[in-house]
């Protein structure tokens, strides 16, 4: 029997990490390749533009990340994401604009709205899925009646506010800075501290927390939390970058997210993730999408397109996991 | 937990009432036979689907490509017929395709593959989408939109009365009605729909043949949501980027609260009826009070909310029942609900 | 009896990538046979057993069913063959009714429910199974769904049944009127291959045993010519003897732990026990008894409708098994996998899970050389066998993850320790240790309470035996008046 458990270890060894440098050696390719193809790819525009519409993606991606780990799912973080992005708006078109005060008000209120969508999943314990559609319904409606207008247009001086999203230091946006210090957050949090240790066990094995003294649901809520902050972040660079706020509901956003977080590797089940594995899924994202745009592709077939690679990355992962289990 | 069912499916039907009296003194317009007559034949075209989402829930899986679904297949039918100049006969064969085609794909992305069906119906919802983003953009659909169309065959489709009374529609709903319940209750795919959703290992083993059953439901569910495009091209004559949009919602909302789980194994196409008679009647309410959409909006989404709430506690007491029969507690200690990806969650 | 058997393996192998799960296997089976299949976890019982019902296709050898060899390549067809097989798990659909769940996949395509109804009472008649047809599958408990799932099997005409651990979930007296089930479906004809982990099952039961060892058949025999002990030899494959006898009795010092009058509602009525330093108490009793819910109860799991419990004399409320392990309260579940394991996560997660808060500064930042250095800690004193720390746990052995459960509580520093069914699944190598680290518990001035079905165990553990039946507490045996009899007579009287 020792041969079995040994066999069986260093081949799961093995597979863990060939997988972690899957998504590596994806990577490497795809921009080998594409540089290849176009000669545009490598050049600095081209790759701050790649990492400027990744790091929106990318902060709402290690939100959710948060929450998938701990064993939910939440789909409301794109609603979220427009409510913050609107409430800074607001601030910042109003009577008396305030940089200071709209950057911190967007990802309190995103983290304000992700705690009591949580409460509400967690503690009634609907299935997540739905139950965080429904609510992103209930925020978008709320948004577009109290705080939004068609068309918010931030005032041209607020260079203040305006640097977030549409500046740069050395060379690299202040966005991307943005998603590396959430990035490095992230990771810290959830290999370093204890409540990141807690939020695997969580996602894990809710039962089996619980009996060793784990607070699973405040440990689950707190995640959602974290992912309403990190969408309210996305927001607010988001109104930033373009300027103002349009009420119109993006939904690619969504698809894009959920993507990223899946071609990283993070489980629907709970209890395993990495923020690394999923920033290499972000910039993969990212790589892609860049890829349509340098094809002219038009903005449907994009989303299409992005569609049919969600499928393909699921499907992938779908299928590698029914072949672990048989 | 019969009772409790029985309870909500009674609930349901005030509930229905309920609204029904208070939108008929809460607008002169909702009482009119007019109204009336355009309700059923919108709430026709939404039960359709409805009963389509209906088997895929029993099956414990989901789909929300139907909305898409739906606006593809009105769009074929309205490029086809008034574009093309393609008989409106030849369009209808197609437009079923479409649906079928459509479904049977996503059952292959379930079964085959392994993909949570929410994943698999999203990427399907998303390449439809955009699908439709270009048809609407395009030169040729706002000429399409724009003629009347005077075929009075195309016409009888979607806003004909079957008899001078009865909408076609409607006709349709009760005929697709009565042949999924005849399945259901008489034929061993009934058997086997309800036994994969309630237990899928042990209808594998008991030999039911759960791969060509599943693809088979999202099949039909994908032809039904056909079926309805076909209905709303005919009786609005147009297709807009917005048909269809976030239809997945009410559709869910009606089914779940007619008392199928998203769990699987549970529910009948009856509570369905009564979902979508909810559904209809308080989205024609709303517009016809004049509620400001957003707020029509939460109102829908709070009907969700309440729903799956419903659902949860129904399925949280039916197994505190069982736990206090078989003596396991663990069951009357169901902490949280778990995402299930491979269902409704 | 024919000279024909009904079933005979002739050199069976099946090899999974890096394994030899069954290697030149050879088995007979006559007709009305009632044939046990014994052997430890892994000694491929169940791999034997998926290849006969069709689940997995053998490398080499041959099946032979009424002397015509045959293939079967998936369970329809084995069960068109003759062979069904009954899981572990429920194969049940909960919300179908008795005869539909019994005629599953047997239909005609126009379901001809009357015919389905006859033929299902006919069956049930037959083997004087009291189920009524009609009824709900999830209104069935126990012994009930077990006849319904033997039902199920012969519905399916099935000449061979496979029943893996039946009696798993059943109490004594159902595991009894099981085995006279078992007897009356044999005397029709059927032959049936019965896995059990317990050995007195096989014992009583079998016409004849076989004992797997490592995917190899050591032994196949009469029932009557072995004994329990020849059993476990042959199992483990040298002379042990299960359950040593303790070496040192512990010093029984002060009382820790004291419950009045608790109960749970439908579970528990007036229990009043207590538990002193230095004593392992046996909590012994039927299937269903209540000891599982009394122990879920005190450790914070479950929520007792009344009671009161006390540590050093002071009252508690333990509302949760946080609160619990704050009092010093140690519990281990009796499902790992359920309870206990954090499966995708590795063997130093899982020690540490327990002692998260100990381990961390103030605002939570983990001390990962303390860590590290606890889990190494851990691992060798309970002699955890494994490669490296951050194995995955799952890969370990059943008798692992337990030891490396059971670390995780003592790292809590508890005074108090439940356990239930410690040695469940455990292979007999691991039982042993598990049972010297329950006497050096006590030994250490610790107050132990250990919940077991398996009599010998209870036995050669405990101080005293406290007897649950019907969710009261109906005994406290100690030294003078323990013996098995006393202990099975207030289980069952």
């Amino acid at each position: 029997m020792l041969t079995l458990t040994s066999a069986r270890q260093s081949r799961s060894e093995l597979r863990e990490w060939g997988e972690k440098n899957v998504l590596l050696l994806l990577f490497v390719t795809l921009c080998v390749a594409l540089g290849l193809a176009f000669p545009i790819f490598f050049t600095t525009a081209n790759w701050v533009l790649i990492l400027q519409s990744s790091a929106i993606v990318g902060v709402m991606a290690i939100g959710l990340s948060f929450v998938m780990i701990g064993g939910g799912f939440d789909l409301s973080f794109a609603a979220t994401m427009l409510f913050c992005g609107a409430v800074s708006a607001r601030i910042m078109t109003g009577d008396d604009p305030s940089t200071p005060l709209a950057l911190i008000a967007g990802p309190l209120v995103g983290g304000a709205i992700g705690l009591a969508n949580g409460a509400i999943i967690v503690f009634t314990g609907i299935s997540p899925l739905l139950g965080s559609i429904a609510n992103s319904l209930i925020i978008r409606a709320l948004g577009v009646l109290f705080v939004m207008t068609t068309w918010m247009e931030i005032p041209r001086n607020a260079t203040g506010f305006l640097f977030i999203g549409q500046g740069a230091f050395a060379g690299v946006p202040i966005a991307v800075y943005i998603f590396i210090a959430i990035a490095l957050l992230a990771h810290t949090v959830l290999t370093y501290f204890s409540y990141g240790r807690r939020l695997f066990l969580s996602g894990a094995n809710p039962r089996a927390a619980r009996i060793v003294g784990v607070r699973v649901r405040m440990t689950q809520v707190t995640a959602y939390g974290i992912c309403g902050l990190c969408a309210g972040v996305a927001g607010v660079i988001n109104v930033s970058s373009v300027g103002g706020l349009s009420a119109v509901f993006n939904i690619s956003y969504l698809y894009d997210v959920i993507t990223a977080v899946v071609i990283g590797g993070v489980s629907f089940f709970g209890g395993i993730g990495s923020i690394g594995t999923v920033v290499l899924g972000i910039l993969i994202l990212g790589v892609l999408k860049n890829a349509m745009i340098i094809l002219n592709m038009p903005h449907y077939t994009q989303n299409a397109v992005g569609g049919v690679f969600l499928i393909i990355a699921i499907g992938i992962d779908s299928y590698l996991r029914k072949l672990r289990s048989s | 937990m019969p009772i409790l069912r029985y309870l909500l499916r009674h609930q349901l039907l005030l509930i229905v009432v309920g609204l029904f009296v208070y939108f008929h003194f809460a607008s002169p317009y909702f009482s009119t036979t007019f109204n009336l007559v355009t309700l059923a034949r919108e709430g026709a075209e939404f039960g359709i689907i409805c009963i389509g989402v209906t088997l895929v829930l029993i099956l414990g899986r989901l789909d929300i490509s139907v909305g898409s679904v739906m606006a593809v297949s009105a769009l074929i039918m309205i490029i086809g017929f008034k574009t093309l100049q393609i008989h409106w006969g030849y369009m209808v064969p197609v437009c079923l395709l479409f649906g079928l085609l459509v479904g049977a794909f996503n059952g292959l992305l379930t079964t085959h593959l392994g993909v949570p069906s929410f994943i698999a119906t999203l990427g399907t919802l998303i390449i439809l989408r955009g699908l439709m983003q270009w048809a609407s953009s395009t030169e040729m659909m706002r000429e399409a939109n724009s003629i009347f169309s005077t075929d009075p065959g195309f016409q009888f489709i979607g806003s004909g009365d079957v008899g001078g009374v009865v909408p076609l529609s409607v006709v349709l709903l009760a005929l697709i009605f009565v042949a999924v319940l005849l399945v259901l209750r008489f034929t061993k795919i009934g058997t086997g729909i309800y036994a994969f959703g309630g237990n899928p290992q042990a209808a594998k083993r008991a030999g039911v043949r759960v791969k060509v059953i599943e693809i088979g439901i999202f099949a039909f569910s994908g032809v039904c949501a056909a079926i309805a495009g076909i209905l709303l091209a005919s009786r609005l004559d147009s297709v807009t980027y917005q048909t269809g949009l976030y239809l997945e919602f009410p559709v869910l909302i009606a089914v779940i609260l007619g008392g199928t789980s998203t769990a699987g194994g549970v529910g009948s196409i009856w509570g369905t009826v009564l979902g979508i008679s909810l559904i209809s009647i308080l989205n024609n309410g709303m517009v016809m009070t004049a509620i400001d959409r957003d707020i029509q909006e939460i109102v829908v989404a709070l009907f969700l909310l309440f729903s799956l709430f419903f659902d949860r506690l129904t399925h949280k007491l039916s197994n505190q029942k069982k736990a206090w029969k078989l003596g396991d507690i663990d069951r009357v200690l169901n902490l949280f609900g778990k995402f299930n990806p491979k269902g409704g969650g | 009896m024919n000279d024909i058997p009904r079933l005979a393996i002739r050199g069976l192998t099946k090899t999974f990538p890096g394994v030899r799960a069954i290697s030149e296997a050879d088995l007979t089976l006559a007709p009305g046979e009632i044939h046990a299949l014994a052997g430890e976890n892994g000694s491929g019982k169940s791999t034997l057993c998926m290849v006969l019902s069709g689940v997995y296709q053998p490398d080499a050898g041959e099946i032979v069913i009424d002397g015509v060899v045959v293939n079967p390549t998936n369970p329809r067809h084995a069960q068109s063959l003759g062979v069904s097989m009954m899981y572990q798990e429920s194969n049940l659909v909960p919300e179908l009714t008795v005869a539909e769940n019994i005629a599953l996949g047997h239909e005609t395509f126009l379901l001809n429910k009357r015919g389905i109804e006859a033929r299902t009472r006919e069956i049930l008649n037959r083997l004087n199974f009291s189920l009524d047809p009609s009824a709900k599958a999830s209104q069935l408990s126990g012994a009930r769904m077990q006849m319904a799932e033997i039902a199920k099997a012969l519905y399916g005409e099935s000449k061979i049944i496979i029943m893996d651990e039946p009696t798993a979930a059943l109490n004594s007296q159902e595991t009894q009127d099981f085995h006279k089930l078992i007897r009356d479906v044999a005397a029709t004809g059927v032959s049936v291959i019965y896995i059990t982990h317990a050995l007195e099952e096989a014992l009583e039961l079998a016409d004849f045993t076989t004992v797997l060892r490592d995917g190899k058949v050591v032994a196949c025999r009469p029932t009557t010519d072995l004994t329990r002990e020849n059993l476990v030899e042959l199992m483990v494959g040298s002379h042990i003897d299960i359950i040593k006898r303790p070496t040192r009795r512990s010093e029984i010092g002060e009382q820790i732990l004291r419950v009045e009058n608790l109960s749970l509602r439908n579970h528990l009525t007036n229990i009043n026990f207590s538990l002193s330093r230095g004593e392992v108490v046996g909590l012994a009793g039927l299937v269903g008894s209540g000891r599982s819910e009394l122990t879920m109860s005190i450790c914070g799991v479950v929520k007792p409708t009344t009671g009161a419990i006390f540590i050093h004399g002071k009252r508690v409320k333990v509302v949760s098994p946080r609160v619990a392990i704050r009092h010093g309260i140690a519990y281990l579940s009796e499902n790992r996998k359920e309870d206990g394991l954090f499966l995708q996560l590795s063997v130093m997660h899982n020690l540490t899970a327990s002692i998260l808060g100990p381990l961390s500064y103030l605002f939570g930042l983990i001390r990962r050389r303390r860590e590290v250095k606890e889990a190494r800690l851990l691992v060798n004193s309970f002699a955890i066998a494994t490669s490296g720390l951050a194995k995955k746990i799952r890969d370990l052995s059943g008798g692992n993850q337990q030891k490396t459960l059971i670390a995780r509580l003592i790292a809590t520093k508890p005074e108090i320790l439940i356990f239930d069914e410690p040695t469940k699944g455990v292979d007999v190598g691991a039982i042993d240790s598990i049972h010297q680290t329950i006497r050096a518990l006590a030994l250490e001035g610790k107050a132990v309470l250990v919940v077991s079905s398996y009599l010998p165990e209870i036995m050669a553990l405990s101080d005293r035996v406290l007897v649950m039946r019907g969710g009261q507490l109906v005994a406290n045996l100690t030294a003078e008046n323990l013996t098995e009899e006393t202990v099975m007579e207030a289980a069952f009287a």
